[in-house]
């Protein structure tokens, strides 16, 4: 059963003075099976991965074996009986060495997208984070990015602007899935700009 | 730089209920950083999925992307090793997949056993009794009785008491039951540092090197 369309997919390479591997951060636009509104609020760009090249691939495989048994759909109409697009794990992989192959430079994401972290705090606040090297991230992030002393009680929504702060609250995204009601949690949202002429999509 | 070396892998078909078919993966693989006795790398069978096939191709993506890095690479004669691609380790399961061979044929491929160990202190061994979780723990006592196994006790490297066993699975029943006992009772075992595991012991297909 087709759970999920992906639309398109964008990868931003961010090469970094110190280390000579580039971090690429992978973007997917998908759309849940049955939403046929390909631009509405259904259909959203969310982050897959933001690493070295390499460490990608293992969540590019995995997609390609749910494309392969039909629970992606590559570029196909929302219509679940119109048979097109990529079907084949070989078909999907191929599609992701081109997107890879064609990265743009980092620099270039927050020309195209813009990108604000939802941050939840429930219960206790941020004291109720129980690992120290945890909460002291959560704090210092929000600290940096809504000044200093003005932790927020329950929710925050900070807008990223730099490639630093999309790195750390990348991070702080993975360390608080938010499965759960009781610990913090930190999503991404990014909203392509109005008027952008260029092709995003590869 | 460590890396996984696959050298062979096996599928087989599982029926289950209303036509279902499952399938399960055993994968020889080794590390390439330990070595044997022998001077040969050490190498395993090891079930490395069980599941239906909508799972089976997300579980060999994930896999064949870590190829890509080279953290998975093929064995290429007693000791060479061959980076391969994504995709190149794909067709090599999608050959695997459609080879693959109904679950009765495992045990003449293999000698499928049930180990159990629970590991105790220096004073006294932990017997199955003293699991928490009774009714997991008899299921596992019933189970070893019916196939005439038992757990012996035993010391381990470091002085800790363990008690031990093993039991042959014979028949695809058997094997069912081991498959679903391992599944209920790791959680039980494994808290207090002992391990339930299904080994498969390849029946004839071991080779060894001349020298």
């Amino acid at each position: 059963m087709v759970t999920v369309i992906e639309k398109g997919r964008a990868v931003y390479v961010i090469q970094d003075e110190q280390f000579s591997d580039a971090d690429y951060l992978l973007l997917v636009k998908e759309v849940p099976a049955g939403h046929n509104d390909a631009d509405g609020e259904a259909c959203k760009w969310t982050a897959l991965g933001f690493s070295w090249e390499y460490s990608l691939w293992p969540t590019i495989g995995e997609r390609a074996g749910l494309c392969e048994v039909g629970r992606i759909r590559v570029n196909g109409d929302a219509d679940l009986f119109n048979r097109s697009g990529v079907e084949t794990m070989e078909g999907y992989v191929a599609l992701y060495r081109d997107a890879i192959s064609k990265a743009v430079d980092g620099k270039k994401l927050f020309e195209r997208f813009s990108v604000t972290a939802c941050i939840k705090i429930p219960g206790e606040g941020v004291a109720g984070v129980k690992d120290d090297c945890e909460r002291d991230g959560l704090v210092k992030f929000l600290s940096e990015h809504l000044g200093v002393g003005t932790v927020p009680e329950s929710e925050a929504i900070v807008p990223i602007d730099s490639l630093s702060a999309f790195k750390a609250a990348y991070s702080l995204s993975l360390r608080f899935p938010g499965a759960d009601n009781r610990n913090p949690f930190v999503r991404f949202e990014l909203k392509l700009k109005e008027r952008v002429c260029e092709k995003v999509c590869v | 730089m460590s890396y996984t070396i696959e050298y062979n892998r096996k599928v087989y078909r599982v029926p289950g209920d209303y036509g279902a078919v499952s399938y399960l993966l055993l994968a020889r693989r080794g590390d390439n950083n330990v070595f044997g006795s022998d001077g040969l790398r050490c190498k395993d069978w090891y079930l490395d999925f069980f599941g239906d096939v909508s799972d089976f191709w997300p579980h060999v993506g994930r896999n064949a992307g870590h190829c890509h890095g080279g953290g998975l690479q093929r064995a290429v004669g007693w000791m060479e090793t061959k980076y391969i691609s994504v995709e190149e380790y794909i067709a090599i399961y999608r050959k695997a997949f459609w080879a693959a061979k109904p679950i009765t044929d495992i045990f003449s491929d293999f000698e499928v056993t049930l180990n159990v160990v629970l590991r105790g202190d220096k004073e006294k061994a932990m017997l199955l009794s003293d699991c928490h979780g009774p009714e997991r723990a008899a299921a596992l006592d019933k189970f070893f009785k019916e196939k005439g196994g038992s757990l012996s006790l035993s010391q381990n490297w470091y002085g800790n008491k363990t008690s031990e066993g093993f039991v042959v699975v014979k028949d695809l029943e058997g094997f069912r039951e081991a498959l679903q006992l391992k599944g209920r009772v790791s959680s039980l075992v494994e808290g207090f540092g002992g391990t339930v595991r299904i080994d498969f012991e390849a029946i004839g297909m071991r080779r060894r090197r001349r020298w």
